[in-house]
């Protein structure tokens, strides 16, 4: 009888702390999450305004003025200036790398 | 002994008793404590496990407040529109202490704001003034930096339209309240009105962008009222770009009038003249009366009634099909739908879905004019555009649908097209016909009235119309025209659809007088596929 008071006595003792560690922990996680709740408003505030800015800096009626004003030469492109990427020639080697570099390469050649 | 033990079993009854008293006591102690311990950790079972998604789901709301509108974006992710928090500046002029010297300090931060009026609102006898709304954070924190006592500012939301007028009349506007009051935003306000959501368009910006310029340029070159355009892809029924003139910046609700906010291709129900004859001579291939080559007498006009049909450019003699779609022979189109028959041609055109309720997701539909009785009269009328009116989109979704094969919902999303198409094996247009349809509008656009839109290295195929205006029951005779180019490319491959209109364009220096699709609507249609085309990745060709 007198185990079984103890035990319970100990065993209440020890959840008691424990749910109070935990509401202290809880309170501390809520805490926590709402800072970061808060940071992360303020961010999509910040991104949605930067989205907006980037959409008027990136606005082509805006970009086709500042091309007539600073790059006055300057054309839509036309079909003519257009070729399919098959009918661009292949180099026949890079012009960076030197010969001497190509020939010392097994089964290289020139 | 026995005295004793009779003194003592009273005694002893007396103890089992209070030790029963107390082993009860004890028991209702324990169980109480067990059941409050039990109701504790079925609790904390509860919270731990079973509503641990609860917990996660209310701070997932909590995070999204802030924002009250989901955004709207292109084929690209480009946004359109979107909600700000933005701070206006009010002050209080009772705590003001030196209203000359914030005043002069307001309008050296707000160049646009003027002393008197800064000055004005800051002596006057109330507890709260505006000055200005709708800060940029740069001017806030101006503001802020100032350091005047008696200024701050109230937070208001707002919704921006980043690209102004690019895409008024498809994304249209929202109310004070935030609620969708035309295009996207009203026919997508349900999903809007969550901040987490968002609504991706199928419409392009540079495509955008380009129809905007090209309109506004001819819109200004031929004096028209207005016009429209559209580009569509044959493959997914996707609008790719739709632009109606004149327009307005739905960041500026009052340049919004009933004039500028009319989207001419969903809303506006126009005869678009010859381009009819291209579903005209759908329906004659179609019926299998014949092929390109059959021949009709268009040597004398045709007569209905006290009226009669006479072609624009007559040629007076017998004309084979592609000849009478060459030269636009309304004669010749009258000919052949009357070969066919009214029942016949209007089933057809039901078929095609020029009758039908736009697909189209904007609540500005205009719903097709058509005539009440069948009759010879109609039939003729309609095989070269007049007696039948629909929406420029409509035009679009038959012509779609035609190239296509089988019916394919014009669609102004990004996503859903994929999900909409149809694999019905009921063909509405056989592919012989549609190599024969391509056929005639490449000869038209490079020989015949649409030449005007031919563009070097692109194999296009089009067909220009014109169409007297209606005004008070009755043609008007005076040169006001609608005019219409219709384009399709790569003619070899159909992949895009072109569609420009022109309101009352006027004869200019070089166009000899002349007020006809050819000579406006079509050079139109060629500048924008010619900035389209290299931009979709079609493949330039030169023989």
């Amino acid at each position: 009888m007198r185990r079984l008071t103890l035990w319970i006595l100990g065993s209440s003792i020890v959840l008691a702390t424990g749910l109070f560690q935990l509401k202290h922990q809880v309170v501390r996680m809520e805490d926590e999450l709402m800072r970061i709740i808060d940071e992360i408003n303020e961010e999509k505030k910040h991104l949605h305004i930067l989205e907006a800015e980037w959409g008027h800096l990136s606005n082509p009626v805006y970009l086709q003025k500042l091309v007539g004003k600073h790059l006055p030469s300057w054309n839509p492109l036309h079909p003519t200036q257009l070729i399919p990427l098959k009918a661009v020639p292949f180099r026949e080697r890079p012009l960076s790398i030197p010969d001497s570099l190509f020939e010392s390469l097994s089964g290289g050649t020139k | 002994m026995s005295a004793q033990k009779k003194d003592l079993r009273p005694g002893e009854n007396v103890l089992s008793n209070q030790l029963k008293q107390i082993r009860l006591r004890l028991l209702f102690l324990i169980v109480a404590f067990m059941s409050v311990f039990v109701i504790i950790q079925i609790r904390l079972i509860d919270i731990m496990l079973l509503q641990s998604d609860r917990l996660g789901n209310s701070g997932h709301i909590y995070a999204m407040e802030g924002a009250d509108r989901g955004k709207i974006l292109d084929a690209h992710g480009n946004v359109i529109a979107t909600t700000l928090v933005t701070a206006s500046l009010y002050a209080n002029p009772k705590m003001i202490l030196d209203p000359s010297d914030a005043a002069k300090k307001l309008i050296e931060t707000f160049p646009d704001l003027k002393f008197q009026t800064v000055y004005k609102k800051l002596t006057a006898d109330k507890g709260f003034v505006w000055l200005k709304r709708n800060l940029s954070p740069q001017d806030q924190q101006r503001i802020i930096e100032l350091g005047l006592p008696g200024l701050d500012f109230q937070y208001e939301k707002k919704r921006i339209y980043p690209q102004g007028n690019l895409f008024s009349h498809v994304i249209g506007v929202t109310d004070i309240d935030g609620n969708g009051t035309a295009g996207i935003e009203k026919q997508f306000d349900h999903i809007l009105k969550d901040p987490n959501q968002q609504v991706q368009l199928s419409l392009s910006l540079p495509i955008q962008h380009i129809l905007h310029d090209e309109l506004k340029e001819s819109i200004h070159k031929f004096r028209a009222k207005g016009g429209s355009a559209m580009v569509i892809s044959l493959k997914t029924g996707q609008v790719l770009g739709m632009v109606s003139a004149p327009d307005f910046d739905p960041n500026i609700p009052q340049t919004m009038d009933a004039q500028n906010a009319f989207n001419r291709n969903t809303l506006g129900v126009y005869e678009l003249g010859s381009i009819m004859k291209l579903l005209n001579t759908a329906l004659f291939l179609q019926h299998g009366k014949g092929d390109i080559n059959t021949i009709f007498d268009a040597t004398h006009p045709l007569k209905i009634g006290r009226f009669s049909v006479k072609d624009y450019r007559g040629q007076y003699r017998p004309l084979t099909v592609e000849e009478i779609f060459f030269h636009s022979s309304n004669i010749g189109s009258a000919l052949m739908a009357l070969s066919i028959g009214p029942e016949k041609q209007m089933a057809f055109l039901r078929e095609i879905g020029l009758f039908d309720k736009p697909s189209i997701e904007l609540p500005e539909k205009g719903k097709p004019l058509v005539p009440s009785k069948l009759s010879k009269a109609s039939c003729i009328t309609i095989a070269f555009g007049h007696g039948l009116a629909a929406t420029p989109i409509q035009f679009m979704q038959s012509i779609t649908n035609l190239f296509n094969g089988t019916p394919l919902p014009l669609t102004l999303l990004q996503k859903s097209s994929l999900t909409q198409k149809n694999d019905s094996s009921n063909e509405l247009f056989s592919t012989k016909n549609k190599s024969a349809l391509c056929h005639l509008l490449q000869k038209t656009l490079e020989e015949g009235t649409a030449k005007k839109a031919k563009v070097q290295g692109y194999l296009i195929g089009g067909k220009t119309g014109t169409a007297e205006k209606v005004e008070k029951g009755r043609y008007v005779k005076n040169g006001k025209n609608l005019t219409s180019f219709l384009g399709v490319f790569p003619i070899n491959n159909p992949e895009y659809l072109v569609c420009a209109t022109l309101d009352e364009p006027q004869a200019i220096e070089g166009t000899y007088g002349f007020t006809a699709g050819g000579w406006n609507a079509a050079p139109l249609g060629g500048n924008i596929i010619s900035r389209v085309a290299p931009m979709l990745g079609v493949e330039p060709t030169f023989e």
